[in-house]
């Protein structure tokens, strides 16, 4: 069976979603019959699975569903909140089922007490497979307990009459034998098409209603003889055992059915039980373990970077040798390989692409559940779930969308009645989409509800002294409403008792620059708050931009870049010892990028500057480098748990001359001029004395403060 | 003796499995349907000896699929593959003119042993 489990896993994960989809659809249209059957099926799937594979837990409990399930698609119950939230409680307690399967390789959550209430909610008796409590009288009982209704004799007399032979006909079934009514039914049918069965012991209601043991007789009118009779019966599969007899009411009162013509029939194990390996499969799609793709598209990194190095000798070999018949065969070689490896590349990470439903689904679920804990009416719209992503770009951004589906309940979307008294409908939207574009995933999370506060946000940075007084006056709303992505920032009083874990706006922000990608905050009071992420398809491979600061070189992702721009020195501007641009008329502070990363003192370089432009999430700083290199395609590796988490880093390249090149995480730079400023001013003890405007996005300094405990609060300001 | 089974369920566990049985016993899973309506049109096209039939599957269930699998191939050999509690849909099915049916969880012998008879 084991070799099963994998698949068995899978498709209840699957008619897992089926159900929570379904048991949503249920609550917002109790009458939709479509999603009764669909409900119905998934249930039934897993049933039938789950038995299958010996996890009898998950059976019982989702043979209880589908019980209810089935009334309620018959119409001959209704659906209700109550049946909803039963519905709901079964779902999840098959959810913890699955994962203990996974973990224990078995089932640990009991599911009595829910199977308990489903057929409360039944309201039916329990199921007839689960043993019939009648107990008939065994064959022999039977055989001469036969007594005749008044209407079956006189049929009888008939018969004989014109000399047609009744028959008794006893049967026994195999023990447990599944579905033994509709074994009797069989047998039934089977003997109708030899002549006509007159009557029955039980009646014919009770052989239907399983209420027999294993035995049970048949008065046969037949014109054929009785081992006819006796073979066809015996040829239906779970038949135990078949006794034909001539029938005569008063004889069969007193004398047990003969023994002489009873057929037995052997139930031998025939051929092994188990499959072989190896079976074919027809499936047109196989199951690959996700290490596999891992392992290959890291070989196609290699490959990338062999690649990159080869066009790079070629470039070399041809300066030298101009017009060499064996370096142009060469050249067109080694285009033909790396159109080659882009190709495979490209099919490698569609191959580990997955649609971002699989993460999607999880929330309407969540949703429901937390608008429901804070009262609030909400309606949870998604789009784009077909949307295409690398799978461990949908690990990471799992829980910072939580979070800020979680911020849009509680802090977004009011109650409904201040919604009411706000002139807004009572139900809140919440709309989650993901879309395509460019080289790019955007994912936006919006709701309709109250926005952002931003004169709490004021007062809690205040509070807290991330900012003065004076920073904030020459804030836009903008960069106020950046606040809430300051380590420790938020201003929800208390947090829902479902919020769980302690993240805030600046984990969301820290796992997306994580991974090369960028959030924005749109908000207006009264409103509403977007909530825009983008995102790298990949996280393997990137496009990057090569800059050399002294010795080595460093790879800036090309999302980050925003523009290269060369400045004089006399366009250089001090502001509190800050150099800054003025870029097209916004204030741009401009760092050593050397400086910056703590190879020099950070001194400007004489002559004109070369100035990277990098943008992260609403954040611009120009950088300014040594030399441009060049844009390229850069393979990702990690720095390696020795090096660990080194500030500006995000990881390390390996460049076409083979020297290794440092891959620059934008955001966290762009944090660390903030920080370093920041604490210049600190130094000063001062408030700036200068009126000039500073783009105080820039100049916010952040708390130092980051030891990981420190993070109660869950939440930004609303 | 050999035969060409169609195997029909929607869940990829279950087919996997009756195919495993089946091929491990010598007959030849010709072809696989996740539904009726995908039954019907595997049954056109492969002509096979026998036919596994789920009961519950979305766009056409098994008796659907049986009623309208009997009334083009009279000499269909259907086998129903039931969930337990589907007695009444097993005897619409039988009555439709499935030849036999198992009980999942199935015996595997039992189950051999039903398309013997059912290919008999």
């Amino acid at each position: 069976m084991t070799q099963y489990l994998a698949v068995f896993l899978d498709e209840v994960g699957e008619q897992i979603q089926k159900l929570e989809e379904g048991i949503l659809a249920l609550e917002r249209d109790h009458h939709d019959r479509e999603v009764l059957h669909s409900l119905f099926r998934a249930a039934h799937t897993i049933k039938g699975s789950s038995a299958a594979m010996g996890f009898e837990r998950m059976s019982r409990l989702t043979h209880g569903m589908e019980e209810v399930l089935d009334r309620l698609r018959k119409g001959e119950a209704s659906v209700t909140v109550e049946v909803v939230d039963l519905l709901l409680a079964c779902l999840d307690a098959l959810k913890a089922m699955k994962e203990e399967v996974i973990v224990h390789g078995q089932e640990i959550t009991d599911p009595s007490e829910l199977i308990a209430r489903l057929e409360r909610q039944g309201c039916r008796d329990v199921p007839a497979s689960a043993g019939s409590l009648s107990t008939p009288p065994g064959r022999s009982d039977q055989a001469k307990g036969i007594l005749l209704n008044e209407y079956e004799r006189r049929i009888l007399r008939q018969a004989a009459l014109h000399g047609v032979e009744p028959y008794i006909v006893t049967v026994r079934v195999v023990p447990g034998c599944p579905m033994k009514g509709v074994r009797a039914f069989m047998v039934t049918r089977a003997l109708e098409e030899l002549g006509e069965v007159v009557g029955s012991r039980p009646s014919a209601e009770e052989l239907e209603k399983e209420q027999f043991d294993e035995t049970f007789s048949l008065i046969v009118l037949s014109h054929e003889d009785p081992d006819r009779l006796r073979n066809t019966v015996a040829s239906i599969l779970d038949i135990a055992a078949v006794d034909v007899a001539p029938w005569k009411e008063e004889v069969s009162q007193d004398e047990e059915g003969s023994p002489t013509s009873e057929t037995r029939i052997s139930q031998e194990p025939r051929g092994p039980s188990r499959a072989p390996e190896g079976a074919q499969r027809v499936n047109q799609t196989v199951r690959v373990d996700v290490e596999r793709l891992d392992e290959l598209m890291n070989l196609v990194g290699e490959l990338v970077i062999d690649r990159i190095r080869l066009t790079r000798i070629n470039k070399e070999l041809a300066g030298r040798f101009n017009h060499d018949r064996l370096i142009d065969e060469l050249m067109e070689t080694s285009r033909h390989i790396g159109r080659i490896t882009n190709e495979l590349q490209a099919q490698i990470m569609k191959a580990r692409m997955l649609p971002i439903d699989q993460l999607f689904s999880r929330f309407p679920r969540m949703v429901r559940d937390l608008a429901r804990q804070a009262g609030k009416q909400v309606e949870f719209l998604m789009e784009g779930r077909e949307t295409e992503l690398d799978r461990t770009v949908i690990e990471q951004i799992s829980d910072p969308l939580i979070h800020l589906l979680r911020n849009a309940v509680d802090h977004g979307i009011e109650t409904p009645e201040e919604r009411l008294k706000a002139g807004k409908p009572a139900k809140g939207v919440i709309r989650l989409r993901a879309s395509h574009e460019e080289n790019s995933i955007v994912i936006i999370v919006e709701d309709d509800g109250r926005g952002i506060d931003l004169d709490r946000v004021k007062a809690k940075a205040l509070a807290l002294g991330l900012v003065s007084e004076e920073q904030l006056e020459r804030m836009s709303d903008q960069e106020i409403t950046e606040l809430v992505f300051l380590p420790g920032f938020s201003t929800a009083e208390r947090t829902s008792d479902v919020s769980g874990r302690g993240v805030g706006m600046d984990i969301v922000r820290n796992n997306i620059q994580a991974i090369g990608g960028s959030v924005r905050i749109r908000t207006q009071r009264g409103t509403g708050t977007r909530v825009i992420l983008k995102l790298p398809l990949t996280l393997a491979i990137m496009r990057a931009l090569l800059v050399g600061v002294g010795e080595g070189t460093y790879a800036l992702p090309l999302g980050s870049v925003q523009e290269i721009i060369r400045t004089r020195p006399e366009e250089v501007h001090f502001i509190n010892q800050q150099a800054v641009i003025l870029l097209r008329q916004e204030v741009l502070p401009i760092l050593s990028l050397a400086g910056l990363l703590g190879l020099d003192g950070g001194q400007l370089p004489d002559g004109d500057l070369l100035c990277v432009v990098a943008i992260s999430g609403d954040s611009k700083l120009g950088l300014v480098v040594d030399r441009l290199i060049g844009e390229q395609e850069v393979v990702i590796k990690s720095l390696g748990s020795y090096l660990g988490d080194v500030p500006g880093i995000s990881g390390a390249t390996i460049l076409g001359d083979g020297r290794v090149g440092l891959i620059l995480d934008v955001g966290r730079l762009i944090w660390m001029a903030a920080d370093s400023r920041g604490r210049e001013r600190r130094a000063d003890r001062g408030i700036p004395h200068r009126t000039a405007s500073l783009q105080p996005s820039e100049v916010v300094p952040y708390r130092v403060t980051e030891e990981p405990g420190e993070r109660e609060e869950v939440g930004y300001a609303r | 003796m050999p035969g060409k089974v169609l195997v029909v369920d929607d869940a990829t566990f279950m087919r996997a499995m009756i195919k495993d049985i089946l091929t491990a016993n010598g007959y030849e899973v010709v072809g696989e349907a996740t539904n009726g309506v995908e039954a019907l049109v595997r049954y056109e096209e492969l002509r096979p000896d026998l036919v596994t039939m789920d009961i519950t599957m979305p766009e056409m269930d098994g008796v659907t699929a049986v009623k309208q699998l009997m009334s083009r191939y009279p000499d269909a050999k259907i086998i129903m593959v039931s969930a337990m509690g589907q007695q009444a849909l097993v005897v619409d099915a039988i009555q439709a003119g499935a030849k036999d049916f198992v009980v999942k969880p199935f015996d595997v012998n039992r189950f051999l042993e039903a398309v013997r008879r059912a290919m008999g």
